[in-house]
C-alpha cells in the first residue's frame, strides 16, 4: 500500500481518529462517524471536488463559497412566495431546482471567461465574484433566512437512505467518479498534463483553453450542488451561507496532497483531506472545550497539518 | 523541482505574463519608423492602470458633486472618505509591502483585532473583563505594536524559514490569531479604554484627525523608501527575481522576514486606529477585511506575483474605492447592494486593465515578428 503511505493525510487521519477516540466514548461509533463527520463535511467535500479539478489544472476558483449562497437563495427566491421571503412568482420546484445548477454554471461560465478568455488575474477576478455574488445574495434575500422550503428542495441535503443520509452517498460516489474520470479518462490526464506543463500540453494536442472553462463550469455547477446540499442539511436558505468555507476548501486540498501550483494531487488525497477537516471539526465539537477556543485550536491545528504534509510528502 | 512550497498562489506563468513588464520598444528597426515609434513606445511603456487611477477617481467626485449635495462637503469628504479609509490604507500598505516581496499575508485581519485586544486586555481592571496589570497606557500600546512584530515573526518563520506556502500557513494563522482573540475574552469586547489608546483614531492635528495623516503620510513614505532606498529597492527585486536578488548579494531570507515583521507591526498598529476610532476592541474587528486590502492592492497595481506595484497608485486606489462607497451611501443605495457593486467595479476595472494588457501583448508580438521578418533576429528587450 506504498501509496497510502505516500499520502501524509492518511497517518494524520488515523492519528486524529485515536484522539477522537480517547476525547470522547461516543466518538468512534457509527453514528458519530456518518452523521458527525460524514454528513458534517459533505458540503466541503462537494466544493473540494470541483476546487481539486481546477487547482489540478493551475488555477482556482475562490469564488465557490458564494455560489452556495447565491444560487440556493436564486432559486429559491423564485419558487417562494412573497410572504416566505421569496418572490411571489411561484416557479415551479423542479424547475426551480435546475436553475439553482443553471446559476451556478453560469457563474462558472463568467469566471472561466474572465480567468481563461481575457487572461485576467484569477486570484483577483474570483476574489471580486465572492465579493459581488455575497453582495448579491443579501440583496436577494434582504438579509433575513428563508425557510418551509418545498420538501423536494430539502431532500439532496436532508433525506437519509437508512441509517445513511444522501448527501454522504452522493459525495463519495462523486469522489469515486470524479477520481476515477482524473485517473483514467483521456481528459484527466489531460487536466494533469496542463497544470503540469500548459506548453508541452498544448503541443501534444489539449485544448487548454477549453478545458479550463469547462473545469471553471463544472466548479460552479458542483458550488451550486453544495449550496442545495447545505441549504437541505440545515432545512433553510441563510444569507450567508457558504461564508468562509474557502478557505477550509483551500486547506482540505493542500492537506491532502492537491499542489497549488497544479499538476500533482489525487481526489483521494483530497477527499482524506475534508475527512481530516470535519474530524477535526467534529473532534472540537465533542470535547468540552470551551466553545471560544475552538478557532484558535482549528487554526493551530491546521498549522500543523501543513507542516507536517510538506515535512512528511514523498517526492514522487 | 520546486513545489507549492515557497511560491504564493500559483503564478501563472503562461507566455503571455511577459506582457506584464511592458515592453519599451520603439525604433529599433533600423530608423524607419523612427521619432513617432520612439513615443508609441514610451506610450505603451506606460502601464495602463497607472493613468486610469486618478482620472477616474476625478470623474467619480464631479458624479458625487452633481449627485448629491452633501458630497463636495467638506465633512464628507474628510471623514467619509479619508477617515473611513485610514484603516484599511495602513493595512493596505502592509500587504502590498508582502505582495510585492512575492509573498502572501492573510493573517493582517486578525493581527487587527488580536494586538490591541492583548494590550488593552492586560490593562483594564478585572471588573471591565481585563487582566488588570494596570500599567501605563503607552506600554500597552507598545506591547501592542510588540504583539504585531511577534506575529510577523512567526508567519516569516513559516514562510521564510520552513518554506511553507505563505497563503495556506497565513490563513491558518488568520483562523488561529482570530480564535485567540475570541479566547481571551470570551467573545466579549472592551471598552472603557483609556484615552491614549484612543488618541490615534480620534484626536485631530490641524483640522484633519491623526489617523488620515497618519495613513497618508505612510504611503507617502512607504513609496519613498520603496523607490529610492536600496532596502526598498531589494524588496521589489525580492519579489521579481529572487534568485537574482540573491546573486546580487541581497540576503533574501533575513530581507523577507522582516518584511513581515513590518507588515506585522503596521497591522498592530491599523488595530489600534480601529479600536480608537470605535473607542473599544471588538472579537470581530477587522473580520474579512483581508478582500478588501488585496482588492485595493490589485487595483492599485500591485502585482500578486511580486516585484511591482507603486504605493502613490495603491493610495490612489484605496480612495477611490472609499469614495465609491460613500457615493454609493449617498445614494442611499441598500447596504448589501455596496458589497455587489464593489465586487463589479474590481471586476470591471480589471477587464478594462485585462484589455489593455491584451492589446500590449498583441502589439508585442506583432512587433517581435516585423523584427524578425526584417533582421532576421529578435529584437533587443
Amino acid at each position: 500500500m506504498a501509496w497510502l503511505r505516500s499520502m501524509p493525510v492518511f497517518p494524520l487521519l488515523v492519528l486524529m481518529f485515536i484522539v477522537g477516540a480517547f476525547v470522547h466514548e461516543s466518538f468512534l461509533t457509527f453514528e458519530n462517524v456518518v452523521s458527525g463527520i460524514l454528513y458534517q463535511s459533505s458540503v466541503l467535500g462537494v466544493l473540494v471536488l470541483g476546487e481539486t479539478f481546477i487547482l489540478i489544472s493551475r488555477r482556482f476558483d475562490l469564488s465557490i463559497e458564494s455560489i452556495v449562497g447565491v444560487a440556493p437563495a436564486a432559486g429559491i427566491w423564485l419558487m417562494m412566495p412573497t410572504a416566505q421571503g421569496g418572490s411571489g412568482l411561484g416557479l415551479n420546484v423542479a424547475v426551480g431546482i435546475i436553475l439553482i445548477f443553471v446559476v451556478g454554471a453560469v457563474v462558472g461560465l463568467l469566471n472561466g471567461f474572465l480567468v481563461v478568455k481575457l487572461r485576467l488575474n484569477t486570484f483577483i477576478i474570483t476574489l471580486a465574484m465572492l465579493m459581488l455574488l455575497r453582495g448579491v445574495t443579501l440583496g436577494i434575500t434582504k438579509g433575513a433566512m428563508i425557510f418551509n422550503l418545498p420538501p423536494a428542495v430539502v431532500f439532496i441535503g436532508g433525506a437519509r437512505v437508512g441509517p445513511i443520509p444522501v448527501a454522504v452517498l452522493l459525495t463519495l460516489f462523486l469522489f469515486i467518479a470524479g477520481g476515477m474520470f482524473l485517473r483514467y479518462h483521456r481528459l484527466g490526464k489531460a487536466i494533469y498534463a496542463m497544470g503540469g506543463n500548459e506548453v508541452a500540453a498544448r503541443a501534444g494536442g489539449v485544448r487548454v483553453e477549453r478545458l479550463r472553462l469547462g473545469l471553471f463550469i463544472l466548479s460552479g455547477v458542483l458550488a451550486a450542488l453544495a449550496g442545495l446540499m447545505l441549504t437541505g442539511r440545515t432545512a433553510t436558505v441563510l444569507p450567508s451561507q457558504g461564508a468562509n468555507m474557502v478557505f477550509s476548501v483551500m486547506a482540505s486540498a493542500v492537506i491532502g496532497g492537491v499542489s497549488l501550483n497544479g499538476g500533482r494531487g489525487s481526489m483521494l488525497g483530497a477527499y482524506l483531506g475534508v475527512l481530516l477537516i470535519g474530524t477535526v471539526q467534529n473532534i472540537l465539537t465533542l470535547s468540552s472545550i470551551s466553545s471560544f477556543w475552538i478557532n484558535a485550536i482549528f487554526g493551530g491545528i491546521i498549522v500543523v497539518a501543513v507542516v507536517m504534509s510538506k515535512y512528511t510528502a514523498q517526492k514522487r | 523541482m520546486s513545489d507549492d512550497s515557497k511560491a504564493a498562489v500559483p503564478r501563472e506563468h503562461t507566455e503571455h505574463e511577459g506582457a506584464q513588464t511592458g515592453s519599451p520598444s520603439g525604433g529599433d528597426l533600423g530608423g524607419s519608423r523612427g521619432a513617432g515609434a520612439r513615443l508609441a513606445g514610451k506610450l505603451r511603456a506606460i502601464q495602463f492602470q497607472d493613468w486610469i487611477l486618478l482620472p477616474l477617481v476625478v470623474l467619480l467626485f464631479i458624479v458625487g458633486a452633481v449627485a448629491s449635495p452633501s458630497f463636495l462637503t467638506q465633512s464628507n469628504i474628510i471623514n467619509n472618505i479619508f477617515h473611513n479609509s485610514a484603516v484599511l490604507g495602513v493595512v493596505v500598505v502592509a500587504e502590498s509591502l508582502i505582495l510585492i516581496s512575492g509573498e502572501f499575508d492573510l493573517s493582517v485581519e486578525s493581527t487587527v483585532a488580536l494586538a490591541p485586544m492583548l494590550g488593552v486586555w492586560m490593562i483594564l481592571p478585572a471588573s471591565a473583563g481585563g487582566l488588570g496589570l494596570g500599567f501605563s497606557p503607552y506600554l500597552a500600546i507598545l506591547i501592542m505594536l510588540v504583539v504585531g512584530a511577534v506575529i510577523g515573526t512567526i508567519n516569516g518563520f513559516f514562510v521564510i524559514k520552513l518554506r511553507l506556502n505563505s497563503f495556506i500557513v497565513t490563513f491558518a494563522l488568520l483562523l488561529l490569531l482570530r480564535g485567540i482573540t475570541l479566547g481571551i475574552t470570551s467573545g466579549q469586547s472592551l471598552s472603557g479604554l483609556p484615552k491614549e489608546i484612543i488618541y490615534l483614531g480620534s484626536a485631530t492635528w490641524l483640522g484633519l484627525p491623526v489617523a488620515v495623516w497618519v495613513f497618508v503620510l505612510l504611503f507617502i513614505v512607504a513609496d519613498v523608501f520603496l523607490k529610492m532606498h536600496p532596502k526598498g529597492r531589494a524588496i521589489y527585486a525580492l519579489g521579481g527575481n529572487p534568485e537574482a536578488a540573491r546573486a546580487t548579494g541581497i540576503n533574501v531570507n533575513r530581507l523577507g522576514w522582516s518584511v513581515y515583521v513590518v507588515a506585522g507591526v503596521l497591522a498592530a498598529m491599523g488595530g489600534l486606529m480601529l479600536t480608537g476610532r470605535i473607542a473599544s476592541v471588538t472579537v470581530d474587528q477587522g473580520r474579512n477585511l483581508i478582500l478588501s486590502v488585496l482588492a485595493v492592492a490589485v487595483l492599485g497595481g500591485v502585482s500578486l506575483d511580486g516585484g511591482r506595484g507603486r504605493m502613490l497608485n495603491v493610495l490612489v486606489a484605496t480612495i477611490l474605492l472609499a469614495t465609491i462607497t460613500n457615493l454609493l451611501q449617498l445614494l442611499q443605495m441598500p447596504a448589501f447592494w455596496v458589497d455587489a457593486t464593489y465586487g463589479g467595479i474590481i471586476v470591471v476595472t480589471l477587464a478594462l486593465q485585462g484589455a489593455a494588457r491584451a492589446r500590449r501583448q498583441v502589439v508585442k508580438v506583432d512587433y517581435q515578428r516585423k523584427c524578425i521578418a526584417r533582421t532576421g533576429e529578435a529584437p533587443p528587450s
